[in-house]
């Protein structure tokens, strides 16, 4: 080769590296300065406005641009400088400049053309120090690129306690997901509940606010609460608030723990519930020990005459009688980090006399009843999601029941021999479901597991009246009983009840 | 000219090396910018939307735009003419799919790739190009409307995305419920922040290895267990001990057709003790893995009442079991039988007492009808092995064993399956086959059953 054109061999060697090393570059410029661009959510940028007649040194009053003319800062009232930067990011040291906007205030001291400005403030804003210029600056020229860099670190060290804004618009700490749900460590999964399904009120905060299309509401206490159906009626009224969570009374027709419907089970019972706290914490119903106490009488009621013309309600006659007696039922939140506690009692002398409902076995009749009854059962609740629209809770304990069978001869009304049926436990297995739309309660589901029968309660709000009324469509189901067979005092099918029921106050 | 030669020689050297390295760190330092501008979401990689496109149509059509755009690149390089033909030919021949991730909190693309078909699936795969990381820059190449398409998916390809199924114990509360061994723990506490005690309420239906499983027992048992983990774990094995404390109440028996005529009855309130425990390291540390478990009913009062055999109104004759023991010991982790699970191996002895009864009604007491033979000559011993494999953790966890028992004095034994499967740990079934052999009918015993079937679903929940 002559040494000619191995000089200019060399020589194209020497310009080819550097057109490659140009185009690589420009490759990168161009991508993170259409990202810094067009991303307006995911940059995870900070950066700071320095309003008003910005102080620049004189040394980067004007800075040099890769593609164009130099750029200079314009030193007036109503243009000002958005600097920004990357920190904190995995792998970069320290702080990077990235770009520097210009804004200028239109309505600020410029009239409009047609005078006034009348249509708000308006920005111009133009990014006329790319991040490609920026890039140059650090390369080419440090000193001025290590002014700017050092005005940047200033401000940050002069306002520990205001960290520079950021561009991110995602809000990761409003998206956060746990793998399996959530249940909450103190009362409000319990509150959350019982606010929903419990016949009797508990008390909430005081001023809910809740932002509704844009307008404010203050959520109002009602001077006195109603939770009415067919089967059961509750009410309470200010003058009772004497309590921490109030007092009430109920009314009704329905039976706990025996797998019967209401109308099934032969009574009229009345109740007096109160709401009291044990611990310290008397009034943060969150941490408090609280113990839901109701008190009831019951009386024996021949309610199997009346069954068969209710229209709601479509089940058998009832077999069982049931007798006058009184009892309690409990509810505490978690006592000695125990789980949420349950417990119901129910008992009743023997009471034979004038059964309502009784079998013919030959010249005789026989009659069955159940007058005790108990349940004790342990609550967990939890959540499919920290935003709590899906609820459960799962009852697990024991539920006994007694039953007794009275024989009597040709017509008269008093036992003439009294024999005990069955005296047992069964386990019993209760779980809830609520579903909320948009923080507003919207379908509820119960189903019981208990001596062999199921039973499904299953409710959808149908209406919400603003003043607080809520009206339910609610359905309960009870089987036959499942892999035994039927007992003398059991219908041989299920049955069922519909029902309206209307909840005010709550 | 030689010298100027010379002198241009040293500075193609100079300046090859000097700016190929200066060059090299600052692509490096800008692609470290590039990379950094979104916000980081890299723990989510694998939980984020992921597909394979494979709709060969859409394919050319995405790959002509690169094409166009003269915008694929290998290590931040053009590539060369040849290379793009060598893989368009690929394309042809419909070896190419394309590899797409959103991001995790919006439904813009960050990572888009070609990929060659045998590349899906390996660890470190392969790319035909650099991968495009920015879904506005893969916008500008595609164009909007393309980019759209790419994004909605109405195409036809492979979802990959991941559904974040794994295996977490809370120790705040935990509900098993699962018939034939519920356990429902109400109580827990630490004395040092790293260990655990925990109170539950537990059940037993049965018990496999003295050939009583499930409902085929006639009774169940319930108490209260504590439960001590030395380190808290994910895994319920690596427990440390655990004491059950329990007694009996006469169950009913399910899915099981005629009785025998004398069947198998509870006889007396009892006492259950299980003692369980790694404790085989305490002899030797490098013994671990180890469980050894004992475990006793022994039957304290008899039953006297009428009512406690139900309402019988007849004499008839029964038998009943009112003590065992049973003596086990496991190894657990004994080696990986692949992606199956760990592989374990037990053994042991398990020996019942039966007593061959009589209920009078006219009689205050049950009579034993073996009134003559000692206690010791009532009891019967079953020698057994356990073993199968065990998987924690991920969609799908599994205990599959095999038992295998023999009873001496009897000269028979049974052998069958336990599967115990739980879809992410939540919901699943425990079902039991046992099937017996060498049975001499002349000799087997009226209560016992030929074949065992017992089964229940499990619900966990656990916080």
């Amino acid at each position: 080769m002559r040494p000619k054109y191995f000089v200019l061999f060399l020589l194209n060697l020497i310009l080819f590296s550097a057109v490659v090393s140009a185009q690589t570059y420009d490759d990168i410029y161009r991508k993170i300065d259409l990202k810094l661009k067009k991303d307006s959510s995911y940059l995870n940028l900070h950066y700071i406005d320095f309003t008003g007649p910005i102080s620049i040194p004189s040394n980067v009053a004007t800075l040099p641009r890769k593609d164009d003319e130099p750029f200079s800062f314009k030193v007036t009232e109503n243009t000002s400088y958005r600097f920004v930067f990357l920190m904190d990011a995995v792998g970069i040291d320290s702080l990077e400049l990235l770009y520097i906007e210009q804004r200028v205030d239109k309505s600020a001291g410029e009239g409009g053309f047609f005078g006034g400005g009348g249509g708000g403030p308006q920005t111009d804003i133009t990014r006329d120090f790319i991040f490609k210029d920026m890039h140059d600056l650090k390369l080419n020229h440090f000193d001025q690129y290590s002014v700017l860099y050092r005005k940047i670190s200033e401000y940050i060290k002069k306002n520990e306690d205001a960290p520079p804004e950021k561009l991110l618009r995602i809000n990761p700490d409003t998206e956060i997901q746990t793998s399996m749900g959530i249940s909450s460590r103190d009362n409000t999964d319990y509150l959350n509940f019982m606010r929903t399904n419990h016949l009797h009120w508990y008390p909430k905060p005081k001023i809910v606010v809740k932002a509704k299309r844009g307008a404010a509401v203050e959520e109002v206490k009602t001077s006195y609460r109603l939770d009415a159906s067919f089967s059961q009626i509750s009410f309470s009224h200010e003058i009772m608030d004497f309590a921490m969570g109030g007092a009430s009374v109920e009314y009704g027709f329905t039976e706990k723990v025996l797998n019967l419907l209401p109308y099934q089970a032969t009574l009229f019972n009345a109740g007096f519930r109160t709401l009291i706290s044990i611990s310290d914490k008397k009034t943060d119903l969150n941490k408090a020990v609280m113990v839901d106490v109701k008190i009831m009488g019951r009386l024996k009621m021949n309610t199997s005459k009346i069954i068969g013309s209710l229209p709601f309600v479509a089940a058998d006659k009832p077999l069982l009688n049931m007798g006058t007696s009184g009892g309690f039922d409990i509810q505490m939140t978690r006592p000695f980090t125990l789980p949420f506690l349950n417990i119901y009692l129910n008992a009743g002398g023997p009471a034979y006399t004038s059964p309502a409902v009784t079998i013919a076995k030959g010249a005789n009749r026989e009659a069955y009843f159940s007058f005790s009854q108990a349940e004790a059962t342990m609550s967990f609740y939890w959540n499919a999601s920290d935003k709590m629209n899906s609820r459960f809770r799962m009852d697990i304990g024991a539920g006994y029941y007694d039953v007794w069978k009275g024989t009597y001869t040709g017509t008269s009304k008093s036992a003439s021999k009294k024999e005990l049926m069955q005296d047992n436990f069964y386990p019993v297995v209760n779980f809830y479901f609520n579903f909320f739309s948009d923080n507003s309660e919207f379908y509820g589901l119960k189903a019981r597991f208990f001596d062999s029968q199921a039973s499904l309660t299953s409710w959808l709000k149908i209406a919400e009246i603003s003043g607080g009324h809520i009206i339910r469509f609610e359905g309960t189901y009870i089987s036959a009983p499942i892999a035994r067979k039927n007992r003398p005092w059991e219908n041989k099918d299920g049955g069922a009840i519909l029902q309206l029921r209307y909840r005010y106050g709550f | 000219m030689k010298k100027f030669s010379l002198l241009l020689l040293s500075l193609v050297f100079f300046q090859s090396g000097f700016s190929q390295e200066s060059d090299s760190v600052t692509v490096a330092n800008l692609k470290k910018i590039y990379n950094s501008l979104e916000y980081n979401t890299i723990a989510f990689n694998d939980l984020k939307e992921q597909w394979i496109i494979n709709d060969p149509v859409f394919i050319r059509e995405i790959y002509n735009r690169f094409v166009v755009r003269n915008a694929f690149r290998i290590n931040d390089k053009k590539v060369t003419r040849e290379y793009v033909e060598k893989v368009t030919e690929e394309i042809y021949n419909g070896n190419i799919l394309i590899e797409v991730r959103k991001r995790y909190y919006d439904d813009q693309i960050e990572f888009f790739a070609f990929i060659p078909e045998e590349e899906v699936n390996q660890s470190e795969p392969k790319y035909s190009f650099d991968p495009i990381i920015d879904g506005f820059y893969l916008s500008e190449i595609l164009n909007d409307k393309i980019y759209d398409k790419v994004r909605n998916r109405d195409y036809y390809f492979d979802n990959l995305t991941k559904t974040d199924y794994d295996v977490k114990s809370g120790y705040y509360f935990d509900l098993k419920l699962d018939l034939l061994e519920p356990e429902i723990m109400y109580w827990n506490t630490t004395s040092n922040a790293r260990n655990k005690y925990l109170l539950s309420f537990f059940g037993k239906w049965g018990d496999d290895h003295i050939m009583q499983p499930g409902w085929y027992a006639n009774e169940y048992i319930f108490g209260s267990k504590l439960t001590y983990y030395s380190n808290i774990s994910n895994n319920p094995q690596n427990y440390t001990y655990s004491v059950s404390l329990g007694t009996n109440a006469p169950a009913s028996k399910p899915f099981i057709g005629t009785p025998p005529a004398k069947p198998l009855f509870v006889s007396g309130k009892s006492l259950y003790v299980k003692i369980s425990g790694d404790v085989m390291k305490y002899i030797d540390e490098s013994l671990t893995d180890f469980d050894l478990s004992i475990e006793s009913k022994y039957t304290f009062v008899d039953n006297t009442k009428r009512l406690d055999y139900g309402k019988m109104n007849s004499k008839f004759d029964f038998y009943s079991n009112k003590t065992y023991f049973v003596l086990e010991l496991k190894k657990r982790n004994l080696f990986d039988l692949f992606d199956f699970g760990q592989f374990e191996l037990g053994g042991g002895i398990g020996s019942p007492d039966i007593h061959h009864l009589q209920y009078d009604p006219a009689s205050t007491k049950i009579t034993d009808l073996d009134g003559k033979k000692s206690l010791f000559d009532k009891f019967t011993h079953f020698a057994f092995v356990d073993f199968g494999v065990v998987r924690t953790g991920g969609l799908i966890q599994h205990n599959l064993n095999t038992l295998i028992g023999y009873n001496v004095q009897g000269g028979f034994g049974y052998f069958g399956v336990k599967m115990k499967v739980m879809l992410n740990d939540t919901f699943g079934m425990d079902i039991r086959y046992f099937n017996t052999y060498g049975v001499d009918k002349k000799k087997y015993d009226p209560w016992r059953y030929d074949s065992f079937l017992v089964f229940s679903p499990i619900i966990r929940i656990n916080y």
